[in-house]
């Protein structure tokens, strides 16, 4: 049966090692359908079914910077910021195991912040190269 | 150890190292009890149990955001040497590096200080310190 579920147990994992100190974790899933409204259309707009452009996933992390894994990443060769590895794990819910995203993402934002009275903090945006793969839990 | 004791021992070690430098009779978790109201043997003394963490996790490690509070307890009739021994401790501990057992100490910053006169001739000085620790 489904349920809620923690939102510390949703994981963006590389080489299937969760990249470390991440305190808030997110996806985003992009895209755009055609609008083909005409004057027919009484000014409401009306979409070519089925069809979706651009679509893109959008993967996020930010927390607590921890182990330079993506700073070396980010600071390194170009190759180095294109990611075959890369998998997102959602919250198992209830009693299903973890829903699974897996694919090529690009890590196209890297920041790092250093406040006077706090610790390093870091965020990361990783984004689709091509399709991904959707596992359910089951 | 949790990091209620390791915290607390890592503070008491480097205020008790300290203890000749800030001119200080002793460092106590629970001060002990004057003989009487007259009795200033044991002042000037800190104070340094109060110890509260609040849990400051990340996805792949434990963490705390501690907040300690160091009292200096005076009997000299002014607050000269309770102000004095503060900024001793703040010279000791502000931006330092305080070592943890078992944990990764990684910021300590003093948050605010206060100093004021109690009853029975006492000069009371009350510090808090920030510090963030995460699992070693």
């Amino acid at each position: 049966m489904a349920g809620k579920a923690a939102g510390k147990l949703c994981l963006i994992k590389k080489n299937s090692t969760t990249i470390g100190g991440g305190r808030t974790v997110g996806m985003t899933v992009n895209g755009a359908p055609i609008n083909v409204e005409d004057q027919g259309d009484s000014g409401l707009q009306t979409l070519i079914a089925d069809v979706i452009t651009g679509q893109s996933l959008e993967l996020t992390i930010e927390g607590y910077e921890e182990d330079q894994v993506l700073r070396g990443l980010a600071l390194g060769a170009s190759s180095g910021r294109f990611l075959s590895d890369l998998t997102f794990e959602f919250p198992p819910s209830g009693a299903l195991a973890a829903d699974e995203i897996s694919g090529d993402f690009f890590l196209s934002a890297y920041s790092e912040t250093g406040a006077l009275e706090d610790g390093q903090t870091f965020s990361a945006t990783f984004t689709s190269d091509g399709a991904w793969t959707f596992t359910p839990g089951v | 150890m949790g990091i209620e004791v390791e915290y607390q021992k890592a503070l008491f070690a480097t205020l008790n190292a300290a203890k000749a430098g800030l001119g200080v009779v002793g460092v106590y978790d629970i001060a002990p009890q004057a003989a009487d109201g007259g009795d200033a043997s044991l002042f000037p003394y800190v104070v340094m149990g109060r110890i509260f963490p609040v849990q400051s996790d990340t996805q792949t490690k434990n963490g705390f955001e501690i907040t300690s509070r160091i009292h200096v307890f005076s009997r000299t009739g002014s607050m000269l040497e309770c102000k004095t021994i503060q900024g001793g401790i703040y010279d000791l501990l502000h931006r330092a590096s305080l070592p943890v057992a078992l944990f990764n100490s990684y910021l300590l910053l003093r948050n605010d200080t206060d100093c004021f006169a109690e009853q029975d001739s006492k000069i009371h000085g009350v510090c808090e310190y920030r510090g963030l620790v995460e699992t070693a």
